[in-house]
């Protein structure tokens, strides 16, 4: 349909570009919720409120894969000698000794915190020398506690993620416990709830853990008898640590990198860490890379796996939990170089795809259709006809049939014939 | 000539009851709320994915773009300092996310319109229009008549002077305007 700059000058093109909103499949709201739980969920990078939000440096939002779900994993320290949720604690169970990361409630106080860094790498808790509000969702900021913390309160949120990551860890100085009180920076304009509240924060990297403590204080000005009582909370702090971590991000990918990262419980730099990997089809690991560790115990580097692949990391005697990362197959489909044919293929991967049926499909009618099957005549790739209208979009994709168990399904880009 | 302003409206309109809730519930979720996050996700999320589904041309990219932005807004909201920005601070989000979703995958700009229903030939065709536009274009253009933002919410989103997107959008509107002919 060809149209004048007069159709498009009355008001046409409003309603056409409406047009490309209306077609769209609205999302439910349920699905808008999960994603925005999903989001949520994500403790919020140190980073991040120093941080341009529009940077494009990986490393500005350092654990955005490792997607802790807060709320579900503030369960009560069982075993650890953590106290259950908004009671007080008394005196005894303030001395109970423990394993684990996050607060053991010192006289008063109450404590509600994760335990462990999990398998993901983070761990949260809270500390407050008043009750917790039964309204707060557990989240990194109790907001209702805070709206109602009382001249003489004092709440403590410290986050808990692993060494490692250079970009963060730079922010976190290795320091050893107890953390100070009087070591803690002042954070201007903090918050207010609606009266000004007063904030502090304390980073520190220890034994493998980066630590991130914000107290916040009744009043805007803090009296010597309140920071003693800060202190005292921060005085019972632990931090476990397991002898040697492993991280990875991206677990899914394409052509591009995995950043791996972790920690050794030494804390030490120069420790040599080793990479094993394990390739889809193999029983036992190899090793894949070395690095070695930096002030504090945390090490990263960059690896290239080119198959489903489940790594380690080892030090010393220690050898840490597995992560996997699965490997999407490049598939590519071009024009011969020569002649009027394509070609259709893999590239860059370890295994034979000999014999492997690529589906050849052309956009028509808003949908992808397959117009031919090709089978792989070579290791990689082959050569074949196809008949369509000139100007036709088209791909190649190789179905998780094909690619199981060693690659996940790939879409080649989209060639206009 | 495409209309220049697709949403005129009038700077001195007292701002709606909506818009005041939506700071409150910003400034929530700046404090860590994630029930106030989730409720501007309700809110604002439909018109983002719409954006996202037109820049991307394909639902799936659409919604990894916004699970991408979410993200990233719910990380960065601490950094918001003028909380009635919120919008245009979130669709500037969405922006670089859709353009580095374009570029990690298959070029959106080789697609073909994602699913127009046969009595919608017109839209497919600003849609086949759009592909080929520059994406400085298409971005000022999908801002504009899609989420209806001012020129200077476009400014903002796109980290670019307002008499920028006043010419990128007349630059725009012509080439289209030429496609289409």
């Amino acid at each position: 349909m060809k149209r004048n700059g007069s159709e498009i000058e009355d008001g046409r093109g409003r309603e056409l570009f409406a047009d490309l909103g209306r077609q769209t499949p609205p999302l439910d709201d349920r699905e808008l919720r999960a994603m925005a739980r999903s989001a949520a969920a994500e403790p919020r990078s140190p980073q991040a409120a120093s941080t341009s939000l529009l940077s494009r440096t990986h490393w500005a939002h350092p654990f955005r894969w490792v997607g802790a779900t807060v709320a579900v994993a503030l369960v009560v320290g069982s075993g650890l000698g953590f106290s259950l949720g908004s009671s007080l604690t008394s005196p005894e169970s303030a001395r109970a000794s423990f394993v684990g990361t996050g607060f053991l409630p010192a006289q008063g106080w109450t404590v509600v915190q994760s335990g462990r860094v999990d398998s993901r790498g983070v761990a949260s808790a809270v500390a407050a020398n008043v009750p917790l509000r039964p309204e707060d969702d557990l989240e990194a900021v109790p907001y209702a506690t805070l709206e109602a913390l009382p001249a003489r309160g004092v709440v403590i949120v410290a986050t808990f993620t692993t060494r490692g990551d250079p970009g963060a860890d730079f922010a976190y100085p290795p320091q050893a416990l107890p953390l100070q009180i009087a070591t803690a920076t002042p954070v201007p304009n903090g918050l207010v709830v609606p009266r000004p509240l007063g904030e502090y924060r304390l980073r520190a990297g220890i034994r493998g853990t980066n630590v991130d403590a914000r107290i916040y204080f009744g009043t805007p000005k803090p009296s010597g008898e309140l920071r003693a009582a800060a202190q005292r909370q921060l005085n019972q702090l632990a931090v476990a640590a397991e002898r040697v971590t492993i991280f990875a991000r991206p677990t899914i990918i394409g052509e591009e990198p995995v950043i791996v990262y972790g920690s050794v419980d030494s804390g030490r730099a120069g420790e040599e860490v080793t990479i094993q990997a394990k390739d889809c089809g193999s029983d036992f690991f190899r090793v894949f890379a070395g690095t070695t560790t930096r002030d504090g115990g945390g090490w990263s580097t960059v690896i290239f796996p080119r198959i489903n692949t489940t790594l380690r990391a080892v030090w010393k005697d220690s050898a840490s939990g597995q992560v996997g990362v699965r490997f999407r197959t490049p598939i590519f489909i071009d024009r011969q170089r020569q002649g009027a044919g394509f070609r259709v293929g893999v590239f860059g991967v370890r295994r034979s795809f000999w014999h492997k049926r690529v589906l050849v499909q052309r956009r028509q009618g808003g949908t992808w259709k397959t117009v031919k099957t090709v089978v792989l005549t070579e290791p990689a790739w082959t050569k074949f006809s196809l008949s369509v209208p000139k100007g036709s979009f088209v791909r190649a994709v190789l179905p998780l049939s094909q690619a199981r168990p060693c690659y996940l399904p790939g879409f080649s880009r989209t060639l206009r014939t | 000539m495409l209309s220049a302003d697709p949403s005129p409206t009038d700077p001195e309109e007292p701002r709606s009851q909506a818009e005041f809730d939506e700071e409150e519930l910003v400034r929530r979720a700046q404090l860590g709320s994630a029930a106030a996050f989730e409720q501007l996700v309700v809110a604002r999320g439909p018109q983002l994915y719409r954006y996202l589904a037109a820049r991307l041309c394909d639902e799936s990219d659409a919604r990894d773009a916004l699970q991408e932005t979410l993200a990233a807004a719910w990380q960065g909201l601490p950094t918001l300092r003028s909380r009635s920005r919120f919008w245009p601070w979130v669709v500037g989000i969405a922006t670089h996310k859709a353009a580095d979703v374009a570029r990690g995958r298959v070029r959106a700009t080789e697609r073909e319109p994602e699913a127009p229903a046969p009595d919608e030939d017109s839209a497919a065709e600003i849609r086949e229009a759009l592909a080929v536009l520059p994406d400085r274009f298409r971005q000022v253009l999908l801002l504009r008549y899609v989420l209806h933002l001012s020129e200077d919410e476009v400014a903002s989103a796109l980290g670019v002077r307002v008499g920028t997107v006043k010419s990128r959008s007349a630059r725009a509107r012509k080439a289209l305007e030429e496609l289409l002919r």
